[in-house]
């Protein structure tokens, strides 16, 4: 199918689903519990300039099918302490599934604890689990280095939160566990992930404006790359179980993040890092970090963001002999070439933006991102023309309308 | 060039400004409990979801209400907008939902007269009912 055919088909979809929901009530009674819909759109058009690569989707000319989504959130309350939600979610990226992203049941025995039961969104960062909800940050997209680096967005699992308050001081503590397995977006390819025993806790420290949260998760991935599975099949067939344990094996991951936060009445200060450190030849090694500062002005925010990725996968030793049989050296070759194909994304950037709140739910935003990759590594830039080498550098121009109803 | 033009363009809106408001506010209850004490911290974890709510029932106005914006100002300590954008991620990740909100005084006098643990603020010059505790109020 032509890809213009495609996107067309995409859109009527989106449309199709936004209209339906217009022909709904948005909340009623349903025997003795209540009933509300409840729903969030994001419309974002960008280009990139200075590069002929591709970033995150974004190319030279204006698009608006990366990161532009709606979703509808239903929540049945049988009483104060029970209810269920479901949330669906059409997205216009061919890196992101468009389907339930959430479905779970809650029981809130008191205000202090809240147990949740289902597909769940995972709370790895501040804004992790409304990564989608444009309406709940100030930036246009959540600075890539440390929001898009995560491998997953939902678990099906289990989630418990106490939530206690001291004098001036609130504190909110999570402890989560469950699995995930579906395909997850990488940078130049999606490909299938099965997390199994993962599991995080995370602490949220309330004291008048300032804001600290740490969250530690830990999980033991086996991620699937078919090509590569074909060519372990032949390791092994020829007797390098241990390079071909290298491209294969389940191993275990640890993601670690902190985050402090300031708001008041005139500037916001957000800053976030992650270290991420994996024993999975798949996931590198990397520390990522952004500093985010805001102002207010009216219904306007201005603000500027400075954020960096460093990445190392760390390379197996080949134990393939070279100049024994031209059909080892060739296994050996092949070996060398998948290992050289995971290629670094170190990156800097500093951006540049504008939210204006038209209406209490519904805001405007325009966003300039100076990005800075290193050479000679993929720093998130996908290269279209291959025999052309790139300097991975280039300006990232947004524009969204963020809605929630 | 282009790219110079925006990022000159978002600093422009990077000027002082002087947000505060200095309207009288009353912070009312509907209980039979007596002589109750809720500081404004108390109070501004009861309207931003925080672990008090449960024994009262935090009754606000609707955006952009002279009194909200007192009460936004002096109590909450944010931004309209960054209210906004808090509620937005406590509801979709069903964590806790935004008070219940009117868009007039006498609706939200109305709603806190019929609802026993019922608290609001309401603007000094507003007749308060003799049914409704006054828990403290914030001077000019």
């Amino acid at each position: 199918m032509p890809e213009s055919e495609t996107n067309s088909v995409r859109y009527k979809r989106y449309i199709q689903t936004f209209l339906s929901f217009t022909a709904i009530s948005l909340s009623h009674s349903v025997g003795a519990g209540k009933f509300d819909v409840s729903g969030f759109a994001r419309l974002v058009a960008g280009t990139l300039s200075g590069s002929d690569a591709s970033y995150f989707g974004y190319e030279d000319d204006l698009s608006i099918d990366n990161d532009s989504l709606f979703a509808l959130q239903a929540n049945y309350e049988w009483n104060p302490k029970w209810s269920a939600t479901v949330q669906g979610l059409v997205h216009t990226s061919d890196t992101r599934e468009s389907g339930i992203e959430w479905a779970y049941l809650t029981y809130q025995p008191n205000n202090n604890w809240q147990f949740k039961l289902g597909r769940l969104r995972t709370p790895l960062l501040n804004y992790s689990d409304v990564r989608d909800v444009g309406l709940a940050f100030p930036w246009v997209r959540p600075p890539q280095q440390v929001y898009d680096t995560f491998l997953f967005s939902n678990y099906e699992g289990i989630s418990i939160t106490r939530t206690s308050a001291f004098d001036n001081t609130s504190i909110r503590l999570e402890g989560w566990f469950g699995y995930f397995d579906g395909n997850v977006p990488a940078v130049d390819s999606t490909v299938n992930a099965d997390l199994n025993r993962l599991g995080g806790a995370n602490a949220t420290v309330r004291q008048g404006n300032l804001e600290f949260r740490i969250s530690y998760t830990k999980g033991s991935a086996d991620v699937g790359l078919t090509e590569i599975n074909q060519f372990t099949d032949v390791l092994r067939q020829v007797g390098f179980d241990r390079n071909a344990d290298d491209l294969t094996t389940s191993d275990t991951a640890a993601f670690l993040h902190g985050s402090i936060s300031y708001d008041n009445l005139r500037f916001f200060s957000k800053n976030e890092f992650i270290a991420i450190r994996s024993s999975e030849f798949f996931i590198p090694d990397l520390n990522a970090a952004f500093t985010s500062f805001g102002y207010y002005y009216k219904n306007l925010t201005a603000y500027a963001t400075l954020a960096f990725i460093d990445t190392e996968y760390t390379a197996p030793d080949n134990e393939i002999p070279l100049g024994l049989s031209p059909e080892l050296d060739a296994l050996s070759l092949g070996f060398d070439q998948i290992v050289d194909g995971f290629l670094d994304d170190d990156l800097r950037s500093l951006s540049l933006g504008l939210r204006w709140d038209i209406l209490p739910t519904l805001a405007l935003k325009t966003e300039i991102i100076f990005l800075d990759g290193e050479d000679n590594e993929r720093s998130f830039f996908i290269n279209n023309t291959p025999n052309t080498p790139l300097d991975n550098k280039g300006t990232l121009s947004l524009i969204a309308l963020d809605w929630v109803f | 060039m282009r790219a110079i033009f925006i990022a000159s363009l978002s600093f422009l809106f990077c000027f002082y400004s002087n947000t505060s408001i200095a309207d009288e506010l009353v912070i009312v209850a509907n209980t039979t409990e007596q002589n109750i004490s809720i500081d404004k911290q108390q109070l501004r974890n009861l309207f931003m979801g925080g672990a008090i709510q449960g024994k009262y029932i935090p009754v606000s106005m609707t955006p952009n209400k002279r009194s909200r914006i007192v009460f936004n100002t002096r109590i909450i300590g944010l931004t309209e907008s960054r209210i906004q954008s808090y509620w937005a991620q406590l509801k979709f990740t069903g964590r806790s939902k935004p008070p219940i909100e009117f868009s007039t005084v006498e609706e939200l006098i109305a709603y806190v007269e019929k609802t026993p643990g019922a608290i609001t603020y309401l603007p000094g010059s507003a007749s308060i009912p003799d049914s409704l505790q006054v828990i403290f109020s914030i001077p000019e």
